[in-house]
């Protein structure tokens, strides 16, 4: 939940919006995960943060963060792939809204969880 | 159920045979196992080790209806199963093992703030909207202090139950030397 929490304050642009942005905390676990969901649906990269959890939800094992940037680098028709069209993968973090995490080690990217 | 069974042929190559032909068949298929095939299938997985430990990890997230049938079915596969649950201290969970040990761990003050520290400090493979709230909090003290605060309170009594399922987690498992540094905020 802090985890969240700093999630949520760090997508606010100024002092103030920080501050305006940590009256309306939320104090429940789901609640917070709503209002994640909430800030990724409001953001123009709703799409692509959209596929991201789509593929972790929906892909047959874990997937590490380079195999997630090279699945959502393919587009209907592509024949050749270059490192240019690959997203990078802070950003894939930040647009997310806190809801995934890449792990240090395996480098696996997963859903966070509390 | 499908998904510790597929823990248990994952991590150990040397899966039965029946086992293996069991997943392919439904794979090709492209059909779902009844939960009867997955019980069954997951105890002939279990009879092949002496001791067989499962963590079930956040009871509280797996749809409410499921919860006492998923605990009720994995008790009844092996006498050789030891079962632990983590949980928050939701009233359902806490009535469904009603009279259980468990173990309350609470995130301290002290621990979140060390990790909202952590969050606003300068890390390695920081994300460009971390190293920003960063600075902001850097340069406003009070605005530092006010996140502290703010989080630390909220996250107060937030605690996760730990409830070895099995008389044998609960005698012979440490509990505090198992928790030793992970507490979960």
């Amino acid at each position: 939940m802090a985890k969240l929490h700093i999630d949520s304050l760090a997508s606010q642009r100024s002092a103030s919006g920080v501050r305006n942005a940590l009256k309306s905390l939320p104090t429940e676990v789901n609640d917070t995960y709503d209002e994640a969901m909430k800030r990724i649906q409001s953001t123009v990269d709703r799409e692509l943060a959209e596929r991201v959890l789509s593929w972790i939800t929906y892909s047959r094992r874990p997937l590490s963060y380079k195999e997630l940037q090279h699945a959502l680098a393919v587009i209907p028709q592509m024949t050749d792939m270059i490192t240019e069209d690959l997203v990078d993968k802070c950003f894939l973090i930040d647009i997310c809204a806190g809801l995934v995490v890449v792990d240090d080690q395996s480098h696996i990217i997963r859903l966070a969880r509390k | 159920v499908a998904n510790i069974l597929k823990q248990i042929i994952q991590n150990h190559p040397l899966a039965s045979e029946s086992t293996k032909a069991f997943c392919k068949e439904f794979r090709d298929k492209q059909r779902r196992p009844r939960l009867t095939n997955l019980i069954d299938a997951l105890q002939s997985e279990i009879r092949r080790y002496s001791k067989v430990f499962f963590v079930i990890d956040a009871l509280d997230e797996c749809p409410e209806d499921y919860q006492g049938r998923l605990i009720a079915e994995l008790e009844s596969i092996s006498s050789t199963l030891y079962l632990m649950v983590t949980s928050r201290p939701l009233d359902l969970i806490k009535h469904q093992f009603q009279g259980a040990c468990h173990l309350d761990i609470n995130a301290t003050d002290g621990d979140v703030q060390k990790y909202i520290d952590s969050r606003l400090g300068i890390r390695r493979g920081q994300t460009k909207n971390e190293i920003l709230l960063g600075q902001l909090a850097q340069d406003n003290r009070g605005l530092r202090d006010s996140i502290v605060e703010k989080i630390v309170t909220n996250t107060r009594g937030m605690s996760v139950l730990l409830i070895p399922v099995s008389d044998y987690c609960a005698h012979c498992i440490p509990i505090p030397q198992v928790l030793d540094g992970q507490a979960t905020y």
